[in-house]
């Protein structure tokens, strides 16, 4: 039966601007996959965690235009600030598709990108399949033969609604974002799940590089990064990490990164972090760079 | 004012002489207007032609019946109500081979209505042809004048103070196509120096300054006609005129070109080649539709004979949404050529700047915005972003291309053209050139190069315009692995042949340098002092270094003398011991005695 599918957008102060490429791009890669039968009834639920809403109705309307009738879109303001993961957790419970694409803002898919990860996804034991990200592909290391990687990316993010549900999606602590895909992927993973990367499934990311010629990080990502990466750390029972990782910014952090560890320490206090998982050995790899094996180094 | 110049093959009369006799077989009569003091008669009747001149200056005319054998009219070219009869007079029933206005059209308040009576009546008489010479104020001397801000009207010649109206190349051709007149055959008078080309020693005037030289290197890179002094055309008229002239800028009238204060849209051509085959080409187009400025359309060059691929780049475009698909347009040439697609595509693009991308090359999202505000800022000037280089192979051997290493930035952050000639600096799509330059120069790819036609594009594009930089990392370059080397790689010494071709034509032209040039020169100055120095310290060190080693070698062989002198002694010394160890101490008395007596001998001189 061909799967239905709903795409999920979780959008902070995010353009219009942004919004049209990315539902003009989804719209393309629909009615490709569409035309292959790889998908039947598509639904985009974005999801707005700003603090005031980032589309009026006419905006929204013309995102509806631009997609076509063919493709529903609905629009729900939050009210309050989700994160990505506990965004996407809301506009998933509101579905009922077979398949759940989770999408950045800041992307905009290749018109291949939905059929080829729709494939990749085929084999009943595959739970979610990433694409490759352009024009900064992700070192993030994968089997070449069957696609098998450490964990998927959730720029881009095809999943199994019941195989997402059946381990609770997202865990909404790893606010407000990063490393939730890293977590569920792992999760998915250690209940026997396998998750693969698509490399024919092209996805642009709208990511850029510092005047050093490295991608470039904002302060906040800094901040997101590094208060994720204690959360994984404590989430995979792995104290040593958190203490190198504390002891690091101690010594090289930045004024970011500091405040990630009085974050960091302040929700451990409160007990607003990660529950620990007792054992993930075999699939938790928090001693290399970019939490598992990678081809190549930025 | 009537002019009294002879007649010479060499000379635009010569020139006119010539194309009615190449163009005309039939020899009827040519009425010449304006014909002054009718120096084309004479060789025109020499032709076999009949002749009848006409001038609106009743004094020449009235001349010429007396003196010459000619037949000479008095005409106002201005009194279009009475012109057709009045031709008709002149001709009086003889057929007309053609009607012939040399120096005649700049005189006249609108030459254009009087050519759209004269082409009626030429139709109507079935006449063959109009011959026109025209000055050109387009020649490189009075462009170089005017860098300096003169306008020398002078009693005749190019600027004749009784010149109502001023044509070039372009304009000649709209004020003749749209009053009804198809060239058949032209025969320019060129003059390297014209009338205009004073006063002496003038800074922009003469060639042999570098200011003279440059003004007239960009003058002949504009149109053929930097040293043309008269157009020298002969026409056919035309069943109608055409409302605006072929490919011309809209004018609101034969003269008058509207002012064209509209920017070119879109803001940017992306030129792309590609040959079908390459996986890579749905991840250029897929960062291309992602940008944040959309302002910009894609030619996308398709040189391949395969069918099949062709089909399938239509198919991969035909596959993007609505808005990029209009921005896209597919050529398709089954030329195989590596360089030809990019003349093409310059010749199709409607931007008001052109890059060219490879079809396996990424952009960042803002590489177009990017662009567009630097060129904005910076009008008229090229653009360049910067790039890093990243390695990408396939996934097994036919599967997608993935990155196979990080970003390196291995190129400059600044234009420089130094450092451009010593490697390859700026990969195409770090490039944004304005067309405006392109179209003015007629600044082309040269198909003949083997390699480097970018480079040598680029750097004769930025001669004129400059570049600026935006500072940004726009464009990653990607390469493929080494596993794929063989197939591109060229040759260092193709390599080198192009840069030295390049150097060469860049050498036979002065260059204009940005500024900014002045502090480079000096680093390069005092850095080549300090190497000069260092060299000079260096061979002084040398010098000493050849005479220490002159020195230890004649040490060396004394101390191989001592040493073999030494040895011979302890040999000897040996054998003495040994035969003393022979010797019975008594005998050593006496053997020392010898010894006393024959050194004793030895001493007083004797042998």
């Amino acid at each position: 039966m061909t799967p239905s599918l709903s795409v999920q957008v979780v959008v902070f102060d995010n353009s219009l601007a942004e919004l049209q490429r990315l539902v003009s791009g989804i719209s393309a890669t629909v009615r490709h996959a569409r035309a292959a039968s790889a998908v039947d009834v598509v639904a985009i639920a974005i999801g707005d965690a700003s603090a005031n809403p980032s589309l009026t109705d006419p905006e929204i309307d013309l995102l509806r235009g631009a997609v076509g009738p063919h493709v529903d879109i609905s629009y729900e303001f939050f009210g309050e600030n989700l994160g990505s993961g506990g965004g996407s957790n809301r506009l998933m419970e509101r579905s009922d598709s077979d398949l759940i694409w989770v999408l950045n803002p800041d992307t905009v898919p290749a018109p291949n990108a939905l059929g080829e990860l729709v494939a990749a996804l085929q084999p009943e034991d595959v739970a979610a399949v990433d694409a490759r990200q352009l024009p900064i592909e992700s070192p993030k290391g994968f089997d070449p033969e069957t696609g098998d990687a450490a964990w998927v990316s959730g720029a881009c993010l095809l999943m199994k609604r019941a195989a997402a549900t059946a381990v609770d999606g997202f865990d909404a602590h790893f606010f407000p974002m990063y490393c939730d895909d890293v977590d569920l992927s792992w999760r998915l993973r250690l209940t026997g799940w396998r998750v693969r990367h698509a490399p024919t499934a092209v996805i642009f990311h709208d990511k850029r590089l510092g005047a050093d010629g490295r991608p470039l990080a904002s302060d906040f990502e800094h901040e997101s990064g590094m208060l994720s990466r204690l959360f994984l750390a404590h989430r995979y029972d792995r104290p040593d990490v958190v203490q190198t990782t504390l002891a690091w910014v101690d010594e090289h952090g930045t004024d970011a990164h500091r405040r990630a560890v009085v974050t960091y320490r302040a929700r451990l206090d409160a007990g607003d972090v990660p529950k620990p998982i007792a054992d993930p050995t075999g699939v938790a790899d928090l001693d290399t760079d970019y939490y598992g094996p990678s081809r190549f180094r930025y | 004012m009537s002019y009294a110049f002879r007649y010479t093959d060499d000379s635009p009369y010569g020139h006119i002489v010539h194309l009615l006799d190449q163009h005309l077989p039939d020899r009827g009569l040519i009425i010449d207007l304006g014909c002054g003091h009718a120096a084309i008669a004479e060789p025109t009747l020499k032709l076999g032609f009949s002749y009848a001149g006409v001038d609106g200056d009743a004094a020449t005319v009235d001349e010429l019946n007396a003196n010459s054998p000619v037949d000479a009219f008095v005409l106002d070219l201005n009194d279009l109500d009475r012109l057709a009869e009045r031709l008709d007079e002149i001709a009086a029933g003889r057929p007309i081979a053609a009607v012939t206005a040399i120096d005649v059209l700049e005189h006249l308040p609108r030459p254009d209505d009087t050519l759209r009576t004269l082409h009626v009546w030429m139709l109507e008489r079935d006449v063959a042809a109009l011959a026109v010479s025209i000055p050109n104020v387009g020649h490189v001397d009075l462009a170089a004048k005017l860098v300096t801000g003169r306008w020398d009207v002078t009693p005749t010649g190019l600027l004749d103070e009784t010149h109502l109206r001023f044509f070039t190349d372009d304009s000649v051709r709209a004020l003749m196509e749209t009053t009804g007149f198809d060239e058949i055959a032209r025969h320019d008078f060129r003059l390297i120096f014209s009338d205009q080309a004073w006063p002496p020693d003038h800074p922009t005037q003469s060639p042999e300054s570098m200011l003279g030289r440059y003004l007239r290197t960009l003058r002949e890179l504009s149109d053929d006609h930097a040293e043309t002094n008269q157009f020298v055309r002969i026409y056919s008229p035309a069943p109608t005129p055409m409302s605006t002239p072929r490919g011309g800028a809209v004018r609101s009238s034969s003269f008058a070109t509207e002012p064209v204060t509209e920017r070119r849209t879109p803001f940017l051509s992306i030129v792309t080649r590609t040959m079908g085959h390459r996986h890579t080409l749905v991840d250029t187009l897929a960062c291309l539709a992602a940008q944040t400025d959309d302002d910009f359309e894609v030619l996308l060059m398709v040189n391949t004979d395969d069918d099949d691929a062709s089909a399938a780049v239509a198919d991969l475009v035909a596959s993007f949404d609505d808005r990029f698909r209009s921005q896209v347009r597919i050529d398709v040439s089954t030329v195989m050529h590596r360089v030809a697609p990019l003349n093409r595509a310059l010749d199709l693009a409607a931007g008001r700047y052109l890059t060219v991308l490879d079809d396996d090359d990424l952009v960042f999202g803002d590489w177009v915005e990017q662009f567009h505000s630097a060129a904005n800022a910076h009008p008229g000037a090229v653009i360049r972003c910067r790039a890093v280089d990243q390695q990408i192979d396939t996934v097994g051997h036919h599967g997608p291309a993935v990155s196979a290493s990080g970003f390196k930035a291995p190129y400059r952050a600044t234009f420089d053209l130094a450092s451009h000639l010593a490697g390859g600096q700026s990969p195409q799509g770090t490039m944004a050139v304005p067309c405006e330059a392109l179209d003015t120069f007629r600044l082309r790819f040269d198909e003949n190069m083997v390699v480097c036609e970018d480079l040598e594009f680029y750097l004769r594009v930025a001669n004129i315009c400059g570049v600026v930089d935006t500072g940004t990392f726009g464009m990653v370059y990607r390469r493929w692995t080494d596993r794929f080397a063989s197939q591109h790689t060229v040759s260092p010494e193709v390599w080198e042949q192009s840069i030295q071709e390049i150097v060469r034509r860049l050498d036979a032209m002065p260059l204009l340098m940005p500024t900014g040039t002045a502090s480079r020169l000096y680093q390069a100055a005092v850095q080549e002092r300090q190497l000069y120095e260092l060299d000079q310290g260096t061979s002084a060190l040398l010098r000493r270094a050849d005479v220490a080693e002159r020195n230890w070698a004649s040490l060396a062989d004394a101390y191989a003398q001592l040493e073999h002198e030494f040895r011979k002694l302890a040999d000897d010394r040996n054998h003495w011991v040994g035969q003393a160890e022979q010797l019975a101490p008594a005998r050593w008395a006496s053997l020392l005695r010898r010894v006393v007596r024959r050194c004793r001998h030895l001493l007083s001189g004797g042998s």
